[in-house]
């Protein structure tokens, strides 16, 4: 579908689709990685 | 001088902007849900009557996103999307008239945009040229759906048909369907149905004719 240029960017209401929307499923959680360092003893 | 940019502050409508586009009616495996799949780039993905958009890239981005073709699309005209569906490709699809709210990106034909609500469907005849009043399976869709077809009653044979109503209360969310009128009806008046009657009248006459003629070679032959 061919729309030609872009004109602007915005944004529109609409409180009828807002009420029955479905609803909108969450991301799920990235998964913690946990890395193990070994820590060299500071000499001084 | 100080330095201005050319960038434009965003719109904001608190209504929904109003536009018209193709689509396929699609019914999902169970028979339980009306919907609706894209004609160019949403064209394996269905959505319902009121939907929120998603990348049918595979991307996890907002959509409609500035580097990515995604999102819902429609015309600011009916015209637009009347021109469209000359396309042979695009012959069977039913024409949304829709409401598109969220984010949105408005192009000179057109916008792209994040939500949309369909509020009515308008069929096309079927391609015998009556109007159509039933749908069927095509035979096409794509996981969990079934793609429909719009035909008139005259054509759809022994196929399992679903009626134009039935259709919308699926779809739900208040959406109406409507088809084209008979071409008789709402194409021809005055001296066009003086022309079709005389035309009509001539077929019967030259039928009458025929009959006729073969009546009596019947009756010559009896004679004899």
């Amino acid at each position: 579908m061919q729309l030609g240029r872009k004109l602007a960017e915005g944004y529109a209401a609409d409180p009828e689709a807002e009420e029955s929307a479905p609803p909108i499923a969450e991301a799920p959680a990235e998964p913690r990685v946990e890395v193990e360092t070994t820590v060299e003893p500071v000499r001084a | 001088m100080p330095w201005r940019s050319a960038r434009r502050a965003p719109e904001h409508s608190e209504q929904p902007l109003a536009g018209f586009k193709l689509a396929h009616p699609m019914l999902s495996a169970d028979g339980s849900r009306g919907g609706f799949s894209g004609v160019t780039v949403g064209r394996g993905h269905v959505y319902l009557a009121v939907d929120d958009a998603i990348c049918v890239q595979g991307s996890r981005h907002a959509s409609p996103s500035k580097w990515c073709d995604c999102g819902f699309y429609c015309f600011h005209d009916i015209a637009s999307a009347r021109d469209l569906a000359c396309e042979p490709e695009h012959r069977n699809a039913v024409l949304l008239e829709v409401a598109a709210s969220g984010r949105y990106r408005r192009y000179e034909r057109g916008l792209r945009y994040s939500r949309q609500r369909v509020r009515s469907v308008r069929v096309n005849r079927c391609d015998c040229g009556q109007p159509a009043t039933v749908l069927v399976d095509t035979g096409a869709g794509s996981t969990g759906w079934r793609q429909l077809l719009p035909t008139c009653l005259a054509c759809v044979g022994a196929r399992p048909r679903l009626e134009l109503q039935a259709f919308a209360r699926l779809a739900g969310h208040c959406v109406t369907i409507s088809g084209e009128a008979a071409p008789v009806d709402t194409e021809l008046s005055g001296a066009g149905q003086v022309a079709l009657l005389h035309a009509e009248m001539a077929l019967l006459q030259a039928r009458l004719d025929d009959l006729q003629s073969r009546l009596d070679a019947l009756t010559r032959g009896g004679d004899a």
